[in-house]
Protein backbone atom coordinates (compact mmCIF):
# COMPACT_ATOMS: atom_id res chain seq x y z
CA UNK A 1 0.00 0.00 0.00
CA UNK A 2 1.46 3.11 -1.06
CA UNK A 3 1.20 6.05 1.55
CA UNK A 4 -1.06 9.37 -0.29
CA UNK A 5 0.25 12.69 0.33
CA UNK A 6 -3.14 14.51 -0.23
CA UNK A 7 -1.63 17.84 0.70
CA UNK A 8 1.12 17.25 -1.62
CA UNK A 9 -1.24 16.40 -4.57
CA UNK A 10 -3.13 18.81 -3.33
CA UNK A 11 -0.63 21.68 -3.72
CA UNK A 12 0.82 20.29 -6.92
CA UNK A 13 -2.80 20.35 -8.45
CA UNK A 14 -3.20 23.91 -7.35
CA UNK A 15 -0.16 24.65 -8.94
CA UNK A 16 -0.80 23.20 -12.33
CA UNK A 17 -4.44 25.08 -12.01
CA UNK A 18 -2.56 28.34 -12.46
CA UNK A 19 0.03 27.19 -14.94
CA UNK A 20 -2.60 25.85 -17.33
CA UNK A 21 -4.94 28.46 -16.55
CA UNK A 22 -4.50 30.26 -20.15
CA UNK A 23 -6.37 27.15 -21.24
CA UNK A 24 -9.71 28.63 -20.30
CA UNK A 25 -9.50 32.02 -22.35
CA UNK A 26 -8.86 29.47 -25.50
CA UNK A 27 -12.90 29.65 -25.63
CA UNK A 28 -13.68 32.62 -23.82
CA UNK A 29 -17.50 31.23 -24.16
CA UNK A 30 -16.80 28.34 -22.64
CA UNK A 31 -18.35 27.41 -18.89
CA UNK A 32 -16.29 25.87 -16.01
CA UNK A 33 -17.31 22.58 -14.86
CA UNK A 34 -17.48 21.37 -11.42
CA UNK A 35 -14.36 19.37 -10.58
CA UNK A 36 -13.44 17.39 -7.71
CA UNK A 37 -10.58 14.92 -7.40
CA UNK A 38 -9.93 11.97 -4.72
CA UNK A 39 -6.85 10.11 -4.15
CA UNK A 40 -6.41 6.58 -2.54
CA UNK A 41 -4.03 3.70 -3.30
CA UNK A 42 -1.88 3.88 -6.03
CA UNK A 43 -5.08 5.93 -7.99
CA UNK A 44 -6.10 9.66 -8.70
CA UNK A 45 -9.76 10.02 -9.52
CA UNK A 46 -11.37 12.99 -11.42
CA UNK A 47 -15.03 13.74 -10.88
CA UNK A 48 -16.15 15.37 -13.70
CA UNK A 49 -19.91 16.99 -13.45
CA UNK A 50 -21.25 17.63 -17.48
CA UNK A 51 -25.25 18.12 -16.74
CA UNK A 52 -27.08 18.12 -19.78
CA UNK A 53 -23.62 16.27 -22.37
CA UNK A 54 -24.77 13.31 -24.24
CA UNK A 55 -21.80 11.22 -24.52
CA UNK A 56 -20.24 10.99 -27.02
CA UNK A 57 -19.63 14.99 -27.17
CA UNK A 58 -17.29 14.65 -24.51
CA UNK A 59 -13.77 15.02 -25.43
CA UNK A 60 -10.37 14.15 -23.67
CA UNK A 61 -7.37 15.83 -24.74
CA UNK A 62 -4.21 14.19 -23.46
CA UNK A 63 -1.56 16.96 -22.79
CA UNK A 64 2.43 16.54 -20.87
CA UNK A 65 1.07 17.64 -17.58
CA UNK A 66 -3.27 17.95 -18.17
CA UNK A 67 -5.90 16.90 -19.29
CA UNK A 68 -8.30 19.02 -20.91
CA UNK A 69 -12.15 17.89 -21.14
CA UNK A 70 -14.15 19.72 -23.40
CA UNK A 71 -18.10 18.52 -23.43
CA UNK A 72 -20.77 20.37 -25.73
CA UNK A 73 -24.26 20.96 -23.79
CA UNK A 74 -27.14 19.12 -25.43
CA UNK A 75 -29.77 21.52 -24.30
CA UNK A 76 -27.68 24.97 -25.51
CA UNK A 77 -26.30 23.99 -28.52
CA UNK A 78 -23.74 26.87 -27.77
CA UNK A 79 -22.77 26.28 -24.87
CA UNK A 80 -18.97 24.34 -23.88
CA UNK A 81 -18.05 22.79 -20.76
CA UNK A 82 -14.04 22.78 -20.00
CA UNK A 83 -12.10 21.19 -17.34
CA UNK A 84 -8.86 21.32 -16.31
CA UNK A 85 -7.87 18.37 -14.86
CA UNK A 86 -3.56 18.64 -13.72
CA UNK A 87 -1.74 15.86 -13.42
CA UNK A 88 1.03 15.31 -10.74
CA UNK A 89 4.19 14.66 -11.74
CA UNK A 90 4.04 10.54 -10.29
CA UNK A 91 0.81 9.92 -12.33
CA UNK A 92 0.78 8.43 -15.36
CA UNK A 93 -1.55 11.28 -17.85
CA UNK A 94 -1.28 9.01 -20.96
CA UNK A 95 -3.75 5.84 -19.64
CA UNK A 96 -6.63 8.06 -18.26
CA UNK A 97 -9.41 5.37 -17.80
CA UNK A 98 -12.84 6.62 -18.20
CA UNK A 99 -16.26 6.16 -16.84
CA UNK A 100 -19.61 7.77 -17.85
CA UNK A 101 -22.77 7.85 -15.48
CA UNK A 102 -25.21 10.26 -14.88
CA UNK A 103 -23.77 13.11 -16.17
CA UNK A 104 -20.75 12.43 -14.29
CA UNK A 105 -17.21 11.53 -16.34
CA UNK A 106 -15.00 9.91 -13.76
CA UNK A 107 -11.42 10.19 -15.14
CA UNK A 108 -8.86 7.44 -13.04
CA UNK A 109 -5.14 8.00 -13.13
CA UNK A 110 -2.83 5.26 -12.28
CA UNK A 111 0.89 6.67 -10.18
CA UNK A 112 3.69 5.24 -11.81
CA UNK A 113 5.00 1.97 -10.85
CA UNK A 114 8.09 2.84 -8.72
CA UNK A 115 6.17 6.31 -8.17
CA UNK A 116 5.94 6.22 -4.58
CA UNK A 117 4.64 9.30 -2.37
CA UNK A 118 7.78 11.54 -1.41
CA UNK A 119 8.74 11.73 1.93
CA UNK B 1 -38.10 5.73 -50.51
CA UNK B 2 -38.11 6.95 -46.62
CA UNK B 3 -39.36 10.38 -46.30
CA UNK B 4 -36.23 12.11 -44.97
CA UNK B 5 -38.01 14.18 -42.47
CA UNK B 6 -39.31 11.39 -40.55
CA UNK B 7 -35.98 9.82 -40.53
CA UNK B 8 -34.63 12.69 -38.74
CA UNK B 9 -37.92 12.72 -36.84
CA UNK B 10 -38.47 16.78 -37.46
CA UNK B 11 -41.05 18.76 -39.09
CA UNK B 12 -40.80 19.54 -42.57
CA UNK B 13 -40.16 23.00 -41.59
CA UNK B 14 -37.49 22.67 -39.16
CA UNK B 15 -35.16 24.82 -39.16
CA UNK B 16 -31.50 24.06 -40.18
CA UNK B 17 -30.32 24.25 -36.65
CA UNK B 18 -33.25 21.64 -35.70
CA UNK B 19 -31.85 19.35 -38.42
CA UNK B 20 -28.39 19.10 -37.00
CA UNK B 21 -29.62 18.91 -33.52
CA UNK B 22 -32.00 16.10 -34.48
CA UNK B 23 -29.34 14.22 -36.65
CA UNK B 24 -26.41 14.45 -34.29
CA UNK B 25 -28.70 12.70 -31.59
CA UNK B 26 -29.76 10.43 -33.90
CA UNK B 27 -26.50 9.24 -34.99
CA UNK B 28 -25.17 8.81 -31.24
CA UNK B 29 -28.15 6.23 -31.15
CA UNK B 30 -27.71 4.19 -34.04
CA UNK B 31 -23.86 4.53 -34.34
CA UNK B 32 -22.86 1.07 -35.80
CA UNK B 33 -19.97 1.00 -33.21
CA UNK B 34 -22.60 1.35 -30.53
CA UNK B 35 -24.65 -1.67 -31.74
CA UNK B 36 -22.42 -3.87 -33.31
CA UNK B 37 -24.96 -6.80 -32.84
CA UNK B 38 -28.01 -4.86 -34.69
CA UNK B 39 -27.15 -4.46 -38.29
CA UNK B 40 -31.01 -2.62 -38.15
CA UNK B 41 -29.10 -0.06 -36.48
CA UNK B 42 -26.43 0.35 -39.80
CA UNK B 43 -29.13 0.51 -41.85
CA UNK B 44 -30.80 3.70 -39.79
CA UNK B 45 -27.09 5.17 -39.42
CA UNK B 46 -27.32 4.92 -43.50
CA UNK B 47 -31.15 6.51 -43.55
CA UNK B 48 -29.86 9.41 -41.53
CA UNK B 49 -26.78 10.31 -43.30
CA UNK B 50 -28.86 10.47 -46.26
CA UNK B 51 -31.16 12.28 -45.48
CA UNK B 52 -29.17 15.12 -43.27
CA UNK B 53 -26.93 14.93 -46.40
CA UNK B 54 -29.92 16.44 -48.42
CA UNK B 55 -32.06 18.29 -45.31
CA UNK B 56 -28.82 20.29 -44.44
CA UNK B 57 -27.76 21.58 -48.28
CA UNK B 58 -30.45 23.90 -48.88
CA UNK B 59 -30.36 23.99 -52.24
CA UNK B 60 -30.91 20.10 -52.32
CA UNK B 61 -33.57 20.36 -49.61
CA UNK B 62 -35.28 23.02 -51.67
CA UNK B 63 -35.51 20.54 -54.59
CA UNK B 64 -36.50 17.54 -52.61
CA UNK B 65 -39.73 19.58 -50.83
CA UNK B 66 -40.43 20.17 -54.54
CA UNK B 67 -39.97 16.51 -55.54
CA UNK B 68 -42.34 15.69 -51.90
CA UNK B 69 -45.24 17.87 -51.94
CA UNK B 70 -45.95 17.34 -55.81
CA UNK B 71 -45.57 13.90 -55.65
CA UNK B 72 -46.73 12.60 -52.51
CA UNK B 73 -44.55 10.14 -52.44
CA UNK B 74 -40.73 11.36 -53.65
CA UNK B 75 -39.94 9.04 -56.10
CA UNK B 76 -37.80 10.76 -58.35
CA UNK B 77 -34.01 9.69 -58.34
CA UNK B 78 -32.83 13.21 -58.87
CA UNK B 79 -34.49 14.29 -55.66
CA UNK B 80 -32.54 11.52 -53.23
CA UNK B 81 -28.97 11.36 -52.92
CA UNK B 82 -26.43 10.73 -55.42
CA UNK B 83 -25.69 7.18 -54.63
CA UNK B 84 -22.53 7.28 -52.49
CA UNK B 85 -20.11 4.89 -53.54
CA UNK B 86 -19.02 4.09 -50.19
CA UNK B 87 -22.11 4.02 -48.31
CA UNK B 88 -21.38 0.05 -47.43
CA UNK B 89 -19.08 0.66 -44.58
CA UNK B 90 -19.48 3.47 -42.02
CA UNK B 91 -16.09 3.88 -40.12
CA UNK B 92 -15.40 5.78 -37.01
CA UNK B 93 -13.73 8.61 -39.80
CA UNK B 94 -17.00 8.39 -41.58
CA UNK B 95 -18.54 8.95 -38.14
CA UNK B 96 -15.89 11.89 -37.16
CA UNK B 97 -16.41 13.91 -40.64
CA UNK B 98 -19.99 14.08 -39.86
CA UNK B 99 -19.36 15.62 -36.73
CA UNK B 100 -17.29 18.02 -38.42
CA UNK B 101 -19.38 19.19 -40.70
CA UNK B 102 -22.30 19.57 -38.11
CA UNK B 103 -19.99 20.90 -35.37
CA UNK B 104 -18.64 22.80 -37.83
CA UNK B 105 -17.61 26.81 -37.00
CA UNK B 106 -19.06 26.55 -33.50
CA UNK B 107 -17.28 23.70 -32.00
CA UNK B 108 -14.96 21.87 -34.19
CA UNK B 109 -12.92 25.17 -34.75
CA UNK B 110 -12.98 25.97 -31.32
CA UNK B 111 -11.29 22.72 -30.71
CA UNK B 112 -9.25 22.45 -33.58
CA UNK B 113 -7.34 25.59 -34.47
CA UNK B 114 -5.35 26.41 -37.32
CA UNK B 115 -1.98 26.09 -35.06
CA UNK B 116 -2.00 24.75 -31.26
CA UNK B 117 -2.05 27.79 -29.24
CA UNK B 118 0.85 28.58 -26.77
CA UNK B 119 1.87 25.72 -24.04
CA UNK B 120 2.65 26.24 -20.48
CA UNK B 121 6.39 25.16 -20.24
CA UNK B 122 7.37 22.24 -18.78
CA UNK B 123 8.88 22.05 -15.39
CA UNK B 124 12.80 21.17 -14.90
CA UNK B 125 13.57 19.35 -11.73
CA UNK B 126 17.07 18.87 -10.57
CA UNK B 127 19.54 18.19 -7.67
CA UNK B 128 21.70 20.47 -6.02
CA UNK B 129 24.51 19.32 -3.53
CA UNK B 130 24.99 22.67 -1.27
CA UNK B 131 27.98 22.94 1.60
CA UNK B 132 26.25 22.72 4.86
CA UNK B 133 27.00 26.19 6.25
CA UNK B 134 25.74 27.52 2.75
CA UNK B 135 22.80 26.15 3.66
CA UNK B 136 22.25 26.87 6.88
CA UNK B 137 23.07 30.32 7.01
CA UNK B 138 22.14 30.84 3.24
CA UNK B 139 24.09 31.81 0.04
CA UNK B 140 23.93 31.99 -3.61
CA UNK B 141 25.19 29.17 -5.63
CA UNK B 142 25.34 29.36 -9.54
CA UNK B 143 24.00 25.90 -11.14
CA UNK B 144 24.00 25.16 -14.88
CA UNK B 145 20.21 23.92 -16.08
CA UNK B 146 19.37 22.53 -19.54
CA UNK B 147 15.54 22.83 -20.39
CA UNK B 148 13.80 24.09 -23.11
CA UNK B 149 14.17 27.45 -24.68
CA UNK B 150 12.51 29.52 -27.40
CA UNK B 151 14.36 28.24 -30.81
CA UNK B 152 16.83 31.35 -32.14
CA UNK B 153 17.02 29.88 -35.72
CA UNK B 154 13.00 30.64 -36.29
CA UNK B 155 12.32 32.61 -33.20
CA UNK B 156 10.11 30.26 -31.32
CA UNK B 157 7.65 30.05 -34.76
CA UNK B 158 8.81 26.33 -35.01
CA UNK B 159 8.74 26.75 -39.42
CA UNK B 160 10.80 28.12 -42.11
CA UNK B 161 9.28 30.95 -44.01
CA UNK B 162 5.49 30.60 -44.51
CA UNK B 163 4.75 26.85 -44.00
CA UNK B 164 2.54 24.40 -45.37
CA UNK B 165 0.24 23.18 -42.17
CA UNK B 166 0.70 19.57 -41.93
CA UNK B 167 -1.39 17.16 -44.38
CA UNK B 168 -2.10 14.40 -41.30
CA UNK B 169 -3.85 17.11 -38.78
CA UNK B 170 -4.67 19.84 -41.26
CA UNK B 171 -2.72 22.04 -38.95
CA UNK B 172 -4.61 21.32 -35.64
CA UNK B 173 -1.58 19.34 -34.18
CA UNK B 174 -3.71 16.79 -32.44
CA UNK B 175 -5.23 13.80 -33.52
CA UNK B 176 -8.61 12.77 -32.33
CA UNK B 177 -9.60 9.11 -31.66
CA UNK B 178 -12.88 7.93 -30.88
CA UNK B 179 -12.41 5.31 -27.54
CA UNK B 180 -14.55 2.83 -26.76
CA UNK B 181 -14.32 1.79 -23.05
CA UNK B 182 -17.01 -0.97 -21.25
CA UNK B 183 -19.38 -0.10 -24.21
CA UNK B 184 -19.22 3.90 -24.20
CA UNK B 185 -17.70 6.39 -26.50
CA UNK B 186 -15.42 9.00 -26.00
CA UNK B 187 -13.01 10.73 -28.40
CA UNK B 188 -9.38 11.34 -27.45
CA UNK B 189 -7.35 13.74 -28.57
CA UNK B 190 -3.62 13.12 -28.38
CA UNK B 191 -0.74 14.74 -30.48
CA UNK B 192 -0.53 14.26 -34.18
CA UNK B 193 1.83 11.82 -34.55
CA UNK B 194 2.93 13.36 -38.38
CA UNK B 195 3.68 16.61 -37.13
CA UNK B 196 4.92 15.81 -33.33
CA UNK B 197 2.14 18.47 -32.09
CA UNK B 198 3.05 21.07 -34.01
CA UNK B 199 0.54 21.77 -37.22
CA UNK B 200 3.86 21.97 -39.56
CA UNK B 201 4.14 19.55 -42.33
CA UNK B 202 7.28 17.85 -41.26
CA UNK B 203 9.17 19.07 -44.68
CA UNK B 204 8.67 23.19 -43.42
CA UNK B 205 9.70 22.69 -40.15
CA UNK B 206 12.28 24.65 -38.75
CA UNK B 207 15.44 21.91 -39.02
CA UNK B 208 16.75 23.26 -35.57
CA UNK B 209 13.79 22.59 -33.36
CA UNK B 210 11.93 20.05 -35.78
CA UNK B 211 9.07 22.67 -35.93
CA UNK B 212 8.25 23.02 -31.91
CA UNK B 213 10.30 26.85 -31.41
CA UNK B 214 11.91 24.97 -28.56
CA UNK B 215 15.35 23.85 -28.26
CA UNK B 216 17.31 22.67 -25.54
CA UNK B 217 19.49 24.82 -23.98
CA UNK B 218 22.62 25.12 -21.15
CA UNK B 219 21.85 28.29 -19.11
CA UNK B 220 23.78 29.23 -15.77
CA UNK B 221 20.82 30.51 -12.90
CA UNK B 222 22.10 32.01 -9.57
CA UNK B 223 20.20 30.57 -7.02
CA UNK B 224 19.15 31.92 -3.67
CA UNK B 225 19.86 29.15 -0.95
CA UNK B 226 17.27 30.41 2.19
CA UNK B 227 18.87 30.81 5.43
CA UNK B 228 18.22 27.41 7.15
CA UNK B 229 17.91 25.18 4.22
CA UNK B 230 17.47 21.58 5.58
CA UNK B 231 18.48 18.32 3.36
CA UNK B 232 15.50 17.45 0.68
CA UNK B 233 14.44 21.04 0.63
CA UNK B 234 12.47 21.52 -2.74
CA UNK B 235 13.13 24.81 -4.31
CA UNK B 236 10.65 26.22 -7.01
CA UNK B 237 11.82 28.88 -8.89
CA UNK B 238 8.76 29.61 -10.70
CA UNK B 239 9.49 30.81 -14.94
CA UNK B 240 13.28 29.15 -14.41
CA UNK B 241 11.88 25.62 -15.83
CA UNK B 242 11.65 24.83 -19.57
CA UNK B 243 10.11 28.16 -21.93
CA UNK B 244 6.27 28.27 -22.77
CA UNK B 245 5.34 29.03 -26.24
CA UNK B 246 2.91 30.97 -27.60
CA UNK B 247 3.43 33.56 -25.30
CA UNK B 248 2.27 31.82 -22.55
CA UNK B 249 4.69 31.40 -19.35
CA UNK B 250 7.60 29.36 -19.01
CA UNK B 251 7.47 26.34 -16.16
CA UNK B 252 8.99 25.86 -12.55
CA UNK B 253 12.65 25.17 -11.76
CA UNK B 254 12.25 22.69 -8.85
CA UNK B 255 15.86 22.34 -7.13
CA UNK B 256 16.10 19.82 -4.87
CA UNK B 257 19.23 20.17 -2.39
CA UNK B 258 20.96 17.98 -0.68
CA UNK B 259 23.38 19.20 2.38
CA UNK B 260 26.71 17.94 2.38
CA UNK B 261 27.26 17.08 6.11
CA UNK B 262 29.88 18.52 7.89
CA UNK B 263 32.02 16.48 10.45
CA UNK B 264 31.98 19.36 13.07
CA UNK B 265 28.58 20.09 12.84
CA UNK B 266 25.45 18.69 13.31
CA UNK B 267 22.05 20.51 13.04
CA UNK B 268 18.83 20.45 15.19
CA UNK B 269 15.98 22.34 13.95
CA UNK B 270 17.66 25.68 14.23
CA UNK B 271 20.72 24.57 16.97
CA UNK B 272 24.00 23.90 16.21
CA UNK B 273 25.97 20.73 17.88
CA UNK B 274 29.41 20.61 17.86
CA UNK B 275 31.90 18.74 19.87
CA UNK B 276 33.80 21.18 22.03
CA UNK B 277 37.86 19.77 23.05
CA UNK B 278 38.31 20.63 26.49
CA UNK B 279 41.67 20.60 28.28
CA UNK B 280 41.20 18.11 31.78
CA UNK B 281 42.80 21.04 33.64
CA UNK B 282 40.24 23.83 32.31
CA UNK B 283 37.73 21.35 32.73
CA UNK B 284 38.42 20.95 36.75
CA UNK B 285 39.38 24.60 37.05
CA UNK B 286 37.06 26.85 34.28
CA UNK B 287 38.37 28.87 31.68
CA UNK B 288 37.78 29.68 28.35
CA UNK B 289 38.31 28.33 25.41
CA UNK B 290 37.66 28.98 21.04
CA UNK B 291 35.47 27.39 19.49
CA UNK B 292 34.13 27.13 15.89
CA UNK B 293 30.65 28.13 14.92
CA UNK B 294 28.58 28.81 11.85
CA UNK B 295 29.47 32.75 12.19
CA UNK B 296 32.94 32.63 13.02
CA UNK B 297 35.21 31.98 15.56
CA UNK B 298 34.01 32.46 19.51
CA UNK B 299 34.95 31.91 22.99
CA UNK B 300 33.24 29.70 25.27
CA UNK B 301 33.32 29.93 28.86
CA UNK B 302 33.52 26.79 30.39
CA UNK B 303 32.44 26.29 34.10
CA UNK B 304 34.75 24.71 36.39
CA UNK B 305 34.07 21.35 36.82
CA UNK B 306 32.95 20.22 33.65
CA UNK B 307 32.91 16.89 32.42
CA UNK B 308 32.44 15.04 29.15
CA UNK B 309 29.42 15.80 27.57
CA UNK B 310 28.29 18.63 29.53
CA UNK B 311 26.79 21.02 26.91
CA UNK B 312 27.30 24.84 26.80
CA UNK B 313 25.08 26.99 25.17
CA UNK B 314 26.46 30.12 22.95
CA UNK B 315 23.31 32.32 22.20
CA UNK B 316 22.26 33.01 18.88
CA UNK B 317 25.05 31.26 17.38
CA UNK B 318 22.76 28.86 15.57
CA UNK B 319 21.04 28.74 12.17
CA UNK B 320 18.33 32.19 12.32
CA UNK B 321 18.96 33.09 16.13
CA UNK B 322 19.32 29.48 17.10
CA UNK B 323 22.25 28.83 19.50
CA UNK B 324 25.21 26.90 19.46
CA UNK B 325 25.30 24.10 21.71
CA UNK B 326 29.05 23.34 22.28
CA UNK B 327 29.12 19.18 24.04
CA UNK B 328 32.21 19.14 26.34
CA UNK B 329 35.01 16.43 25.11
CA UNK B 330 37.52 16.84 27.92
CA UNK B 331 40.75 16.21 26.71
CA UNK B 332 43.35 13.79 28.90
CA UNK B 333 46.54 13.79 27.62
CA UNK B 334 47.93 10.42 26.15
CA UNK B 335 51.50 11.37 27.23
CA UNK B 336 52.29 12.47 30.46
CA UNK B 337 55.82 14.23 31.53
CA UNK B 338 57.16 13.53 34.88
CA UNK B 339 56.06 16.61 36.48
CA UNK B 340 52.42 16.28 35.18
CA UNK B 341 52.48 12.13 36.41
CA UNK B 342 53.41 13.59 39.57
CA UNK B 343 50.49 16.10 39.90
CA UNK B 344 48.25 13.55 38.64
CA UNK B 345 49.40 11.18 41.34
CA UNK B 346 49.26 13.92 44.12
CA UNK B 347 45.68 14.69 42.67
CA UNK B 348 44.78 10.94 43.19
CA UNK B 349 45.53 10.86 46.62
CA UNK B 350 43.65 13.99 47.68
CA UNK B 351 40.38 12.94 45.77
CA UNK B 352 40.73 9.06 47.31
CA UNK B 353 40.50 10.24 50.99
ZN1 LIG C 1 13.31 26.51 -34.66
ZN1 LIG D 1 -0.05 16.93 -37.75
Amino acid sequence: MVAIDLTRIAEEIERLERRWASLYREVPSAERAEVRWTASGRTLRWHVCLEDVVEPDIDVEILPRVLVIRARRDTHPESLLLALLPVPSDFDVEQPRLYWEFGYLEVRLSRRSGGGAQQ
Amino acid sequence: MSNYYEVLGVSPDASPEEIKKAYRRKAIKYHPDKNPDSPDAEERFKDLSQAFEVLSNPARRREYDAARTGRREGRRASAGPRQPSEAKSWSVEDFLSHFGDIFGSDFGESFHRARPRGRPGFDIETSLDVDFRVAALGGKVRVAVSGEASCPSCDGRGMQGSAAVCPTCGGSGRRTQRTERQGQFYSVTRACPTCQGTGIAPGEQCPACHGRGLTERTRQITITIPEGTGDGTTLRLSGQGGAGTGGVPAGDLLVRIQVRPDPRFHRKANDIYADVSVPVATAALGGEVAVETLHGRAKLKIPPGSSSGKQLRLKGQGIRGGDHIARVLVAVPTRLSKEQRDLFEQLARLTSD
